[in-house]
């Protein structure tokens, strides 16, 4: 398993990246609040759908690809066994 | 006399000269680079309306038939073999340069004739040959599984060619007209060339050729192969299809499903092959919506799907070139020796995601404003999980185990210029779509009325590519996200790789039983009529006995002693 080896990108870089990116998320939530967003389904009426949306949904994703990897995934020579 | 020849014969004549020039790579360099240059120059000789017809066995065929769709398709593929053939160039004997240059230019020139074909007969030919020129370019890699995923992909494709002959026929039947054009799911001969249609367009439970075949060829084949087979296929079901209901539920399947598998896909490039059938599943939506944005939208992301899927494919071949590798538990850290193709790469990502300035931020808002506009409130939620998903595997997947992640410890070199060049050009072409649309849109199929920069579009979209990115780095964080593990993982294609031949194994061990048995029955009749004629025959039987000349004598008397009383009587 690949855990083991180091991590190619170095922390305090990986640090910097990830609080940049927080604050770009922060703006993007409070620009739901001050720009006028065009409406045309209902759903987009909520307030902060999208990022809601947006992290909700990849996290399902994540998640349901969990189980289906225990449902669906072989050794690598699986077809090849045969 | 017209002024343009058809554009396909650009190709197939460069094809033929290709292999001439084994010995001599610098001309055959340069010759091959020319063949979409001069092929993209004849075809913008051809004009709007233009048709090119002649006599087959008392139908009327048509080998050209120019309309903006078609000339759209065209233009796109010509763009699509430069990038590729630029991309290809480096290609040497050992490579097999002369199969893989002389199928790739043949390949293209086949999808070029099939989006000018005019009648079933005609697309029919290119659509064989599109399978039979493509599989080439994944035999050349000559790995045993490359050979047989070679196998199965032009068996696949020759069935779909076949459903689709099979449906002309019918449709030639009933209407009395070979022309290719809107279809409909009237009757069976809609339905069997849709389904022939639906093959090549990697439909659900349709689709695993592609993620078969693909990651199989070779790093310069599959580039090719990414930009033609599926887009001939959008194409046809763009004339054919437009505004039939079932293709949103099948385009909506499409973009969904593979997005779970391509979480947890660990080869990188099936992982694009995934990503690919979700990217079709926008296109088959849009045509299946049917409107004129939404057909805009179908195509001009077919086009946008060429440039960035084909430049993600590039970047994955590249590294396959110069490490062998492109499974993401092999891979890792490649930044640091591969900085270009790490940066050309992320363009791609950036691309595919939809990000604003960047081409598909364009086609595919098309595409969802045109679910929106006629109340497709239930696939819209759908689609737009589908478009959060395409973040996670393509746009940070993709570049971040590659060229991140954990360090692989692998030191390698830049790709050869050509590659580098072939890439650079697909994300200046990316770019370029993204920032001045109005250049895609002038060759699209209808008036274009449609601004994607509007400030809530834009904002919406980054927050939801924001967040989406924000779960992914969550879910590394808090370390639960899907590691990369060496596996395959089982998909449509179990049921006639493994399925199938355990049947056939079962009723083959069945069968053969039966027949053992048929055999010793059959075996044993005729021995024993063999054994009953020896005995009569044979040297002591009845009918073989040696009998003395004079009982032969008293028999002829008595026999004629009887005639002689019978007559007296």
């Amino acid at each position: 398993m690949s855990d083991h080896k180091p991590n190619s990108v170095p922390s305090p870089w990986a640090g910097i990246i990830l609080i940049v990116f927080a604050v770009i998320c922060a703006i993007l939530v409070v620009l739901d609040f001050v720009i006028d967003r065009y409406v045309e389904h209902p759903l987009e009426a909520w307030s902060v759908f999208y990022p809601l949306f947006g992290f909700v949904g990849i996290s399902c994703l994540i998640l349901v690809s969990k189980v289906l990897r225990r449902l669906v995934m072989r050794r690598e020579d699986y077809y090849d066994a045969e | 006399m017209p002024s343009s020849l058809p554009p396909f014969l650009i190709f197939f004549l460069g094809a033929l000269v290709v292999p001439l020039l084994s010995r001599v790579p610098r001309v055959r360099m340069l010759w091959l680079v020319l063949i979409p240059i001069v092929g993209a120059l004849n075809a913008m000789g051809i004009q709007e309306g233009y048709e090119l017809q002649y006599e087959l066995l008392g139908y009327t065929l048509t080998l050209v038939r120019a309309d903006r769709l078609a000339i759209m398709f065209g233009h796109l593929f010509h763009l699509g073999a430069f990038i590729a053939i630029v991309y290809s160039l480096h290609l040497k004997k050992g490579d097999h340069a002369t199969v893989q240059h002389t199928s790739a230019v043949v390949y293209a020139g086949s999808a070029i004739g099939a989006v000018f074909a005019g009648d079933f007969i005609t697309l029919f030919v290119f659509w064989e040959l599109l399978a039979v020129s493509s599989v080439f370019l994944i035999w050349t890699r000559r790995s045993p599984r490359a050979v047989s995923a070679g196998m199965r992909y032009l068996l696949v494709h020759i069935v779909s060619g076949v459903t689709l002959l099979a449906g002309a026929m019918v449709h030639a039947h009933n209407t009395g007209s070979l022309d290719f054009g809107f279809m409909g799911l009237e009757g069976l001969a809609g339905w069997l060339v849709l389904l022939g249609f639906g093959v090549k367009a990697a439909f659900p439970l349709l689709h695993s050729w592609l993620i078969d075949a693909y990651p199989e060829g070779t790093p310069t084949g599959t580039v090719f192969l990414s930009a033609f087979t599926t887009k001939v296929a959008v194409y046809a079901l763009a004339r054919g299809y437009a505004g039939t209901d079932a293709l949103i539920y099948i385009g909506a399947v499409m973009a969904c499903f593979p997005i779970f598998y391509a979480v947890i896909e660990n080869d990188l490039r099936r992982t694009l092959g995934y990503s690919m059938i979700n990217q079709i599943g926008f296109m088959v939506c849009g045509i299946g919506v049917g409107t004129h944005l939404a057909i805009n939208g179908a195509v001009s992301h077919a086009f946008n799907d060429v440039l960035f899927k084909g430049l993600l494919f590039m970047s994955m071949g590249a590294v396959m070139h110069m490490t062998g590798k492109t499974k993401a538990s092999d891979l890792g850290g490649l930044y640091k020796t591969m900085p270009w193709t790490a940066t050309l790469c992320i363009v791609g990502a950036l691309s595919i995601s939809a990000v604003p300035l960047f081409n598909a931020f364009v086609s595919k808002s098309m595409i969802m404003s045109a679910l929106l506009e006629e109340h497709f409130n239930w696939i819209w939620p759908v689609m737009l999980f589908a478009s959060a998903g395409v973040v996670e595997h393509a746009g940070i997947k993709i570049p971040f185990f590659a060229f991140f992640a954990h360090d692989s410890g692998i030191r390698t070199r830049e790709p050869p210029w050509n590659m580098l060049a072939a890439m650079g050009v697909g994300a200046v072409a990316c770019l370029a779509i993204g920032v001045w649309p109005e250049l895609l849109y002038g060759i699209l199929p209808h008036a274009v009325d449609y601004e994607p920069y509007t400030a809530s579009h834009i904002l919406t979209q980054l927050q939801l590519l924001a967040f989406a990115i924000g779960a992914v780095a969550a879910f590394h964080l808090w370390k639960i996200y899907p590691a990369e593990i060496p596996s395959v993982n089982l998909d449509a294609d179990w049921v006639y790789r493994r399925a199938a031949a355990r049947v056939v194994r079962f009723t083959g061990g069945a069968v053969g039983a039966a027949d053992a048995a048929f055999r010793s029955t059959v075996v044993g009749t005729v021995r024993g009529v063999l054994r009953g004629a020896f005995r009569a025959h044979g040297p002591r039987g009845i009918l073989a006995r040696t009998w003395p000349a004079g009982s032969m004598v008293l028999w002829v008397s008595i026999i004629l002693a009887a005639f002689l009383l019978l007559e007296f009587l």
